[in-house]
């Protein structure tokens, strides 16, 4: 039987075209910016190219929530979202920006740290592409899940082996995108390295005296429900951690290991005198690589009947039962963390940070989540699509305008 | 797209899916032969996922069937430009040079020629991760000087395949011990010494376990029988595309920052295009062509294939329904830990490659065992993930090794292959067990 190489070439090719496009079309949405609906206690709203012009046009630019008490006081960063994948981390930034009122002092939100991570996928998780968070008067908020690390059109091909600057230390290639190995980042550097660069000059020009990484890690990791510190941090960690316990919460302790670089706890520590730092992990299901069914509910839901049988086998680090660990749980975790170390800061320090409806985990476990997401409404500003990944960036407008 | 459960309803869901893939796959394969029509593993693999995720109530999951390969686009262009490096450099009577010089200078000392084979099959796996790039490349070279030194049919076959696939474990890109320690957030760092611990020992007890009592001493005249004296422009031209491949990637390793990583495609592109100055005149654009072309090209497809399966049998729970039943059987007992280790990585890996035995199993069984030196413990268990390459029904390493001896059944040389495997794995076993002894001499901290 012959065969018309030719006709079949073509054939193939429309069908990989056509694909293609299909494929793109599911995560062209992925690239628009979500919707964030301040409170009233956001005082102004920023870019990180505000501090650092050179990331304007570019997925890396994200936006930097300020919220200024009326007196001053000490000045706290919270940075969430930098593994787009890690819901509890960075919808508790999302709840700090939509309703922490500060009275005294300032604090400082990145919600979503690294962009270019929440504008696609990690291959082989199976994550979904959205979650929606429903809301008490029945309408939900939907927010993009993304990956671990940033965007592979922004830097394809990684390296075998990436090198973190500027210890020199040898990590996996893909690493070379996550923000989190990238601190304290150079300007000209790799994408990941101007990210950190530019949260470098929030943190030195908002003259931050507590900064806090919110993130989330498999129930099976050894480091969860815990916050990690920089030694410059460790009294106030340990403080802290004293202080979840009137809440009748754990939160292990840990010195930020100075054999292991690039983490934005030990870098910003090292680099910025005087800045304390500190990383919190919650347990996350849908991380795991022991988890069922991977869906937008394992997100939110965070329930995994595999777990439960996981840990009758003793292989996990945190307790887990049929209920799981829901979002609501690992935010209330995380926003607890945020007010009993923001009390140590103020023991310690002596500046005085006062903060009000910020909830704690009771009252996230009552409510849920969705009870402290604004409605939409026809006042927010929607800055749409800021740029595109790779290449597609050569037809994208981004204007200052754009971001009223 | 059914709203899924996750409690107890989800081990009938996960488990029905994963039933379903492996029926498709029994189904298809037994309908290939009853048609007497070759189904490729990778189009199999394929169809599978599709029905596994609709059984599971995911419908058709286009994003997820190309998605997962989105991991492997890179690797799969190391093979390809590995392939072209190592057709020109055969294109170009380089390889018949040095293969020539081996054969000819340590014809009368088994020993070092064997270190050297051992060498010339473990480098391309050692620098692209992947053990069929060696069996494609440096494999032939290897077949000449065993041949030509009297080792049988089937034990070449067998040396080739295992050196290959073991090769892939030596230092310095494992790919299984680079995809478990990003799994659990620790960097690739500290495992050079260990691996080389691993993976030489192992190298050389096989080469030598099968080739060494075969082993006879030819005259030159009968060495250019087989391999007639190459021309050349220089005794040192053959050598200089592999020692240009070499430096470069020296450079890149030891003055990080400084010296610009290129990236393996285009390291191997130079030492492709190098080829063209060092040896006889060849066609480069056919020669090129001719590297893609075949065996290759359908090894590319099933790695791909492979990031969909992982993807799909994560979506569905069959990928932790596989690692909590691995989990369970180690939890019972501790030695059954160790047994579920040393039989379930190869074996899985026999479906899912190496890559895929090292993300759904290799990372739990990790974390399982942090009570233990961590980099000794990723050492000995990305040894036994890269085994599988030998481990039908991909055999990624295995087939191609039956191909290029032109052997016709492959249980032959895995046959010929079982005493070094079990060796393999009983000494990757070893590794684990005494990971902090191993630890405390070999790894640096």
């Amino acid at each position: 039987m012959s065969v018309n190489h030719k006709s079949s070439a073509i054939l193939i090719l429309a069908v990989c075209l056509i694909l293609t496009i299909i494929l793109c079309l599911s995560y062209i949405p992925m690239w628009k910016y979500d919707l964030i609906v301040p409170g009233p206690g956001v005082t102004r709203v920023a870019w990180l190219s505000d501090y650092v012009p050179e990331l304007k046009g570019s997925l890396a630019d994200t936006r930097v929530f300020i919220l200024e008490g009326q007196e001053p006081g000490a000045n706290i960063l919270v940075l969430s979202g930098h593994h787009a994948d890690e819901p509890g981390g960075w919808m508790s930034g999302m709840v700090l920006v939509e309703k922490a009122q500060v009275k005294t002092g300032k604090l400082v939100v990145i919600p979503q740290a690294n962009n270019s991570g929440f504008t696609h996928n990690y291959p082989q998780e199976a994550h979904a592409q959205f979650i929606s968070i429903p809301r008490p008067d029945g309408t939900s908020r939907r927010y993009r899940h993304g990956s671990r690390t940033g965007n592979s059109a922004e830097h394809w091909p990684d390296p075998e082996v990436f090198i973190q600057y500027p210890s020199g230390q040898k990590l996996s290639g893909d690493e070379v995108r996550n923000l989190n190995r990238a601190y304290p980042g150079r300007l000209n550097g790799t994408f990941t390295e101007r990210i950190a660069y530019g949260i470098q000059m929030v943190v030195r020009n908002e003259q931050i005296d507590l900064q806090m990484d919110m993130h989330e890690a498999q129930p099976e990791y050894p480091f969860v429900n815990a916050v990690s510190a920089h030694p410059a941090a460790e009294e106030l960690a340990s403080l802290a951690s004293l202080g979840m316990q009137t809440h009748d919460l754990d939160l292990g302790v840990e010195l930020s290991p100075a054999t292991f670089r690039g983490l934005s706890n030990r870098e910003m520590g090292d680099a910025v005198s005087g800045l304390m730092a500190v990383t919190m992990e919650t347990a996350n299901t849908e991380q795991g690589k022991i988890r069922g069914i991977t869906d937008d509910l394992l997100a939110v839901q965070g329930q995994d009947a595999f777990y439960v049988a996981a840990a009758k086998l003793g292989n996990l680090f945190v307790p887990y039962d049929e209920g799981g660990w829901p979002l609501k749980r690992r935010v209330g975790r995380h926003l607890t963390a945020f007010k009993e170390l923001a009390l140590a800061l103020q023991d310690l320090s002596g500046k005085p940070f006062d903060i009000a409806n910020v909830p704690d985990y009771y009252e996230l476990v009552a409510n849920d989540v969705g009870y402290y997401l604004n409605p939409i409404n026809e006042k927010v500003s929607d800055p749409g699509y800021q740029s595109y990944p790779g290449i597609w960036r050569l037809f994208s407008k981004t204007s200052s305008q754009d971001r009223s | 797209m059914t709203p899924q459960l996750h409690d107890s309803q989800m081990y009938f869901t996960s488990g029905l899916a994963l039933g379903a893939m492996v029926l498709t796959f029994m189904v298809l394969s037994l309908a290939g032969r009853f048609l007497k029509q070759t189904i490729p593993l990778a189009v199999n693999l394929f169809i599978c996922m599709i029905i596994g995720a609709m059984v599971a109530g995911f419908g058709f999951p286009i994003r997820h069937l190309f998605e997962g390969p989105v991991w492997y686009i890179y690797i799969n262009l190391v093979i390809f430009t590995g392939m072209i490096f190592l057709t020109c450099l055969k294109a170009a009577g380089n390889l018949d040079c040095i293969a020539y010089d081996i054969l000819t200078k340590f014809r009368k000392r088994p020993a070092i020629m064997f270190c050297l084979i051992t060498l010339l099959l473990f480098f391309p796996g050692m620098v692209t991760g992947v053990g069929t790039a060696g069996v494609l490349s440096t494999g032939l070279v290897a077949v000449v000087i065993l041949r030509a030194v009297g080792v049988p049919n089937v034990q070449t076959g067998a040396i080739v395949a295992m050196l290959t696939t073991i090769g892939a474990a030596a230092p310095p890109v494992n790919l299984p011990a680079i995809i478990i320690a990003s799994g659990i957030n620790m960097p690739y760092e500290g495992f050079e010494l260990i691996l080389l611990v691993i993976t030489v020992p192992l190298g050389l007890f096989t080469i030598f376990w099968l080739g060494y009592k075969h082993f006879k001493s030819p005259t030159l005249e009968e060495i250019e029988k087989v391999l007639p004296r190459p021309e050349r422009k220089s005794s040192f031209m053959p050598y200089l595309p592999l020692l240009v491949v070499v430096a470069i990637f020296v450079l890149i390793r030891s003055f990080p920052g400084k010296f610009p990583d290129i990236v393996t495609p285009m390291v191997f592109m130079l030492g492709s295009l190098t080829t063209l100055f060092t040896g006889k005149k060849y066609p480069f654009v056919e020669a090129c062509k001719e590297a893609i072309r075949g065996g290759i090209f359908s090894t590319v497809a099933l790695i791909f294939v492979v990031g969909a399966v992982v993807q799909v049998t994560t979506l569905t729970g069959s990928k932790g329904l596989l690692v909590l039943a691995s989990l369970t059987v180690g939890a019972t007992a501790p030695i059954l830990l160790y047994l579920a280790l040393g039989v379930s990585l190869p074996l899985l890996g026999g479906v899912l490659t190496h890559l895929g035995a090292s993300v759904i199993l290799g990372i739990p069984f990790t974390l399982a065992m942090l009570t233990q030196n961590v980099i000794a413990v990723v050492a000995g268990i990305s040894m036994l993930c890269v085994l599988s390459q030998v481990i039908p029904p991909s055999a990624l390493g295995g087939y191609f090794a039956q191909e290029l001896v032109s052997e016709k059944k492959y249980s032959s040389i895995l046959s010929a292959s079982m005493v070094p495997l079990l060796v393999c794995v009983a000494f990757s076993l070893i590794t684990l067990i005494f990971a902090n002894q191993f630890a405390s001499l070999f790894v640096p901290f």
